[in-house]
């Protein structure tokens, strides 16, 4: 169970959270310009229903906000996870509408969390991969996505994003077909159910990683690499600086 | 009894699954995961179940913590002891 205190659903989180939201739609549609591209006609959003899970790869910290813009039609809240509430954060990524997770243990105040807000027509986006993945293989997913489906009795919408996140198109999406409650459940709901639901959802993105990138040129390519690769150093760095911190502390301790 | 409201719970979980377990026959000495074949994520449907069944909210860190039926039984127990 994460020892990070839920944060609330407010009337005045949610009002914060919407203006902030239509701030940053503003600059996303002058200055970010994301390329999005649809599965197909379905995908639109338009015909994306109020309470779905939103499933996408994680190859940045701004996939949240960034889907939270792009989704804004009803209120998203996304997973996080609970190393990023550490210390004034904790402020930002509540007003960010994020749901701590506790990546380590069973954390079913998470999957509550989840289906009671998804329950209130509102949309959760999760990172089924269970953390950052820098590669453009998509490693297996965590089950508890679909168990939060089973919960809420709601659909899926699967995102697959790639590119980086810089001005004027730098980043491409592609949103796939949203996969219903009843084709993700088909039949008796019990551990097998959750386990072809998850490869359902897997199977679903990985047909959109391979449409997305057959889409993106040499060069788009050749720069996603180069700034994913100066990412992944710096996570590097950072966990060193924190691992040295630590031992730091445990020697002051001694 | 508690037991029997368990194997019709871990039944209906298990029931997709190619498990060759007698559900019926469970006992307090079965452990979760060799005997009665609960992975994590079972383990979790289980938790959420029996909170539906029981009205209760198990203490997710004792729970997580429990190797056997009998475990489980003394957990949903304390539960509904203090429900009283």
């Amino acid at each position: 169970m994460s020892n990070v205190k839920m944060p609330k659903d407010t009337a005045l989180s949610r009002g914060l959270f919407r203006f902030a939201i239509g701030v940053a739609t503003i600059f996303n549609a002058l200055i970010g310009r994301p390329k999005v591209y649809f599965e197909s006609e379905k995908a639109e959003f338009k015909n994306i229903p109020s309470n779905v899970l939103i499933i996408s790869n994680h190859t940045y910290w701004l996939d949240p906000p960034n889907l939270s813009i792009l989704f804004r039609k009803k209120l998203c809240n996304s997973v996080a996870a609970n190393e990023v509430f550490e210390g004034g954060r904790y402020y930002l990524m509540a007003g960010l509408r994020c749901i701590p997770l506790d990546r380590n243990a069973m954390d079913l105040a998470c999957i509550k969390e989840c289906v009671a807000r998804l329950k209130k027509d509102q949309r959760v986006i999760i990172f089924p991969e269970g953390q950052l993945n820098l590669t453009d293989e998509i490693l297996d997913f965590k089950p508890g996505v679909a168990l939060i489906s089973m919960q809420a009795k709601c659909g899926v919408v699967p995102v697959y994003t790639s590119g980086v996140y810089r001005p004027f198109g730098g980043l491409k999406l592609i949103v796939g077909n949203p996969i219903s409650f009843e084709e993700l459940f088909p039949g008796a709901m019990g551990a097998k159910a959750v386990e072809n639901a998850t490869a359902l959802m897997q199977e679903r993105m990985q047909k959109l990683s391979d449409n997305l990138n057959s889409k993106l040129s040499e060069k788009d390519k050749k720069i996603q690499h180069k700034v994913r690769q100066k990412f992944a150093e710096k996570r590097i760095k950072i966990e060193e600086q924190k691992q040295t911190k630590l031992s730091e502390g445990d020697n002051n301790d001694n | 009894m508690i037991i029997e409201k368990l194997r019709k719970i871990t039944k209906a979980i298990m029931a997709d699954t190619n498990s060759d377990v007698d559900f019926d026959k469970i006992s307090a000495e079965h452990k979760l995961a060799e005997d009665v074949g609960l992975t994590s994520i079972s383990m979790l449907m289980l938790v959420i179940s029996i909170e539906e069944e029981f009205s209760i909210e198990l203490p997710i860190k004792e729970a997580s913590q429990c190797v056997t039926v009998g475990d489980i039984i003394k957990v949903i127990e304390g539960c509904l002891d203090a429900k009283k």
